[in-house]
């Protein structure tokens, strides 16, 4: 299968990159079922060449998987069980709401080339791919694909798509994981700058038995804001504003708060064996997925 | 004594009524600049802890606007002027006017006065601080600058000690002028020196301190003195006695300033003979009169004396120049019908000093008693000795000559600088006719007209000698104020006229001294005894202007010799009971209690605290990290 043309993938991802993206796979830690074949091992025993078990053989089974050579030994009917190979779900999910349109580079510009990178990983490793687009308490949902071929549909799905919007990750995530019902790798991309806090929707993902990485992006003004002076700040998403004035005193104030917001979410991860990424959306996505991602164990 | 005495200008605490203002403006100021982020979260968070963990949060909230209200508070009363009073002077610029009249010869029982005076002046100039400076005025009847403006110490110090006592009055009045010249009250001239300060040192007894008032500048007066242990001659003359044509009376007015009823002894000499005493008692705060009958006496000096102790000896005594009458012969010759004769005699006739003969120029003999002849008409080939005038009539003399007839003359120019001319104006004369005249060298045109000269002083050697150009008949010039200002002046003119000037002369005021026709120099004896030469100009007077203290002086001229007294006699003086209000105009000076303070003025300092507050305003601003 050849990767995407030049011209369709230009906005978001090269060709040398894809290629480089293709010596890649996603790493799975858990089993899951399957949808179709492929290249993982499933639960699900199967017809591989890979001998899985054993197990009594009992009315209705096929003949064909009889061992022989134990009727003849013990006489007793065995049936022999062999290893399930299944493809996986990748689950892929961004937040677009408005505070994801800020940034230099924007937040939601750097999600959907994670995306977009991530799914054809994804795509190219014979995985299933599935794409929501968090915003509000509603998803922008990706039918899920398989197959290189299919990148072309998920780097247009991306592209047409803008952030705006409140965010109610909970909700939204509630929404998408109803109608996903197969488990897989939940990749998470968000700010996480819920007012509602972001624990509700994390607990939501760690209830589908998924392998869940959490990626946090932050802009760099973010990390590092360069307000000065008395200001009224206004919430992008909510409207709320809230007048500061700006001292060395409030901006340490933040990056402790920053920090500790930070931290609070990469434990609360951690502790129910999520991984968690801090990134910002500065960083080149390449070195996202060969430094952060394939040291962090998603990638491989 | 209330706060806004602490103020120059408490009326700009209008001002404050702009506190409201600036709160509102800073309301309307606080309009923060919108910035959409996306996410409040983490700010609202860092707020929340930074406002929780600051006390005074409301304070701390409103710090800039309480600052600008500091500022507005700092500059309103720096506005205000406040001061305080100083024991020392830091920068400033003094003007010590020290008072050196008759009254500080005071001896009170610390000294003089004057000693008291310049004791205190020592104390400010011994409490100049560097970038101070100071200057030394003494003033009586006039002032003089006795040290310019200086911070040099030593120089102030020998000024002050330097100052003696005149026996004249006190007047402020050119002192005032002095000051008024370096630091104008008018803000368009330019001051050389800025923000003087004026330290009035004296009793209070002084003339004309509205000058000083009109000044406008800061002024103390630190007064000298306490005692009123005074009497003193007020008044001293000579006059006919009303009941004798022959016989003179010498009359004596003594002041008692103190506040009992005084007795003392009044002694009257001539030279040094007594010529009588008499007993006064006076009122306090009063005067008693003497009257000695004096006899026949030559020219000399009297001489009155208290005969007493008091605080200020200086007015216990007062002289007198006794001159024998004498009169100036006038001889007028001329056509008797003449109507400029008969003017010339009716203005001469009338005056006291003058005998008057009139003759015709037939009967005319020159005689060596006559001082003026008066030629009108006609004038004899051989000029007598003495001064001569002539009236429309040409001597015989190298140089001078008629040459003509002028009608109508209108008057073009007057020599105002001339003796004869003094006080007087003819400009406005009409003459009908006058001669036309070639005036000899060395001539000077009095009063000029067109083609020639109307008067002229024609002097020769030391014989004065006028002619007048026209037939006074045929002017109005007799119709005139200036004719017989005119006739005046020439007797003064006259050397025997000259002698007989005022010789009572007051302290401070100067003698003239004419010149004589055998003698140029004049020398003048002080009451002291010491004496100085005076160089006479032949036309004009000279005037001996050391005459501050009081007693006879003696003015030789060749052979003659002329007494003059010059005295105080002034009962302001002699009122030596010092005043603790100085009178200037309708305000009252208070003399200052206690020790010498000087007017600190703090809006320098205010205003400095307005800048400081305004950096730590900027400051609070740029880094509020800080608080």
């Amino acid at each position: 299968m050849t990767p995407p043309s030049h011209n369709d993938t230009a906005p978001l991802l090269d060709a040398t990159f894809l290629r480089r993206l293709e010596r890649m796979a996603i790493a799975v830690k858990k089993v899951h079922l399957g949808a179709a074949k492929g290249e993982r091992r499933s639960k699900r025993k199967g017809t591989s060449t890979d001998f899985a078990d054993f197990r009594n053989y009992v009315q209705g089974d096929d003949l064909r998987h009889v061992d022989w050579n134990i009727y003849g030994r013990l006489d007793e009917l065995y049936l022999k069980l062999f290893q399930e190979f299944e493809d996986v779900t990748l689950h892929l999910l961004l937040d677009v709401s408005q505070s994801m349109a800020f940034g230099t580079p924007q937040k939601f510009a750097f999600g959907q080339k994670l995306v977009a990178a991530m799914g054809y990983i994804g795509l190219a490793g014979y995985d299933r791919v599935s794409v929501g687009l968090l915003s509000g308490d509603r998803v922008e949902g990706l039918t899920p694909i398989r197959g290189k071929a299919s990148a072309n549909k998920l780097f247009a799905f991306l592209q047409k798509n803008d952030a705006g919007g409140s965010t109610n990750l909970d909700e939204a995530i509630r929404m998408y994981s109803m109608r996903q019902r197969n488990r897989g790798v939940y990749v998470v991309i968000s700010d996480f700058l819920d007012e509602e806090g972001f624990e509700p929707a994390l607990k939501r993902l760690c209830a589908t038995r998924s392998d869940v990485y959490i990626v946090q992006v932050l802009a760099p003004e973010e990390i590092e804001p360069e307000l000065t002076g008395d200001l009224k700040l206004v919430d992008s998403e909510s409207e709320h504003y809230t007048e500061v004035s700006v001292s060395r005193a409030l901006l340490k104030r933040y990056h402790q708060n920053r920090d500790a917001f930070v931290e609070r979410v990469r434990t609360y991860c951690l502790g129910r064996g999520m991984g968690h990424y801090l990134v910002s959306s500065d960083t080149p996505v390449e070195n996202i997925l060969l430094d952060v991602f394939r040291k962090g164990g998603l990638l491989r | 004594m209330s706060s806004m005495d602490f103020f120059i200008t408490p009326r700009a605490f209008a001002f404050l009524g702009l506190i409201p203002l600036l709160i509102l403006l800073y309301l309307l100021k606080l309009r923060r600049s919108e910035v959409i982020i996306p996410s409040t979260m983490l700010w609202m968070k860092s707020l929340q802890d930074l406002t929780a963990n600051a006390p005074f949060q409301k304070l701390r909230r409103n710090l800039l606007l309480l600052l600008q209200i500091l500022i507005l508070l700092l500059l309103v009363t720096a506005l205000a002027r406040p001061y305080m009073q100083s024991s020392g002077i830091e920068g400033r610029n003094l003007c010590l006017l020290l008072d050196h009249s008759a009254s500080m010869q005071t001896v009170e029982r610390d000294g003089t006065r004057l000693a008291l005076a310049k004791a205190a002046a020592l104390e400010v100039v011994n409490g100049m601080e560097r970038g101070d400076k100071a200057m030394v005025i003494a003033f009586a009847e006039s002032a003089d600058v006795r040290c310019e403006l200086t911070d040099d110490l030593y120089h102030l110090r020998r000024a002050i000690e330097g100052i003696e006592a005149h026996d004249t009055r006190s007047n402020v009045r050119d002192a005032a002028q002095i000051i008024r010249s370096i630091a104008p009250v008018n803000p368009d001239v330019t001051a050389v020196v800025h923000g003087l300060e004026v330290l009035l040192f004296s009793d209070g007894n002084i003339r004309e301190g509205e000058r000083l008032a009109a000044l406008s500048l800061p002024l103390q007066y630190i007064q000298a003195g306490k005692t009123n242990d005074n009497l003193g001659i007020t008044r001293l003359s000579v006059r006919n006695d009303s009941t004798s044509e022959e016989a003179r009376q010498c009359f004596i007015q003594v002041y008692n300033d103190r506040d009992v009823e005084s007795q003392s002894t009044l002694s009257l000499y001539f030279e040094e003979h007594l010529l009588g005493v008499d007993e006064l008692t006076i009122p306090p705060g009063d005067t008693d009169e003497a009257i000695f009958v004096l006899p026949d006496l030559e020219e000399g000096i009297l001489r009155a004396e208290l005969d007493l102790e008091d605080a200020l000896a200086r007015d216990n005594r007062a002289w007198l120049s006794v001159k024998q009458e004498t009169f100036i012969h006038v001889y007028l010759v001329g056509t008797p019908d003449s109507i400029g004769l008969s003017m010339l005699r009716h203005v001469f006739s009338l005056d006291p000093r003058v005998k008057l003969s009139v003759g015709t120029p037939e009967q005319f003999t020159p005689n060596d008693e006559t001082d003026l002849y008066l030629f009108e008409g006609w004038c004899p080939e051989e000029l007598p000795a003495g001064t001569l005038v002539f009236f429309n009539t040409v001597p015989a003399m190298e140089g001078l000559d008629v040459i003509g007839e002028l009608s109508n003359p209108p008057i073009m120019g007057l020599d105002k600088e001339h003796p004869v001319l003094r006080y007087t104006n003819p400009g406005n004369v009409s003459i009908a006719k006058a001669l036309q005249l070639q005036l000899p060298a060395g001539a000077t045109t009095l009063v000029s007209t067109e083609g020639g000269a109307l008067i002229a002083d024609i002097s020769q050697s030391l014989q004065p000698m006028l002619l007048v150009a026209f037939d006074i008949g045929d002017s109005n010039w007799p119709l005139h104020l200036s004719f017989p200002l005119f006739m005046q002046n020439l007797l003064a003119w006259l050397p025997q006229g000259r002698i007989a000037g005022d010789a009572a002369i007051a302290t401070g005021s100067p003698i003239e001294v004419y010149p004589l026709p055998e003698s140029l120099v004049a020398q003048v004896q002080t009451p002291a005894g010491d004496t100085t030469t005076l160089e006479l100009d032949p036309v004009r007077p000279v005037y001996y202007g050391a005459t501050n203290t009081a007693g006879p002086y003696t003015v030789t001229r060749g052979e003659q010799v002329d007494h003059y007294a010059v005295n105080l006699l002034d009962q302001a003086e002699s009122a030596i009971r010092p005043a603790d209000e100085v009178q200037m105009g309708t305000q009252q000076l208070a003399a200052v209690a206690g020790p010498i303070s000087f007017t600190k003025e703090l809006w320098r300092w205010l205003l400095l605290g307005g800048l400081a507050v305004l950096a730590i305003e900027w400051w609070v601003y740029t880094y509020r990290a800080e608080y």
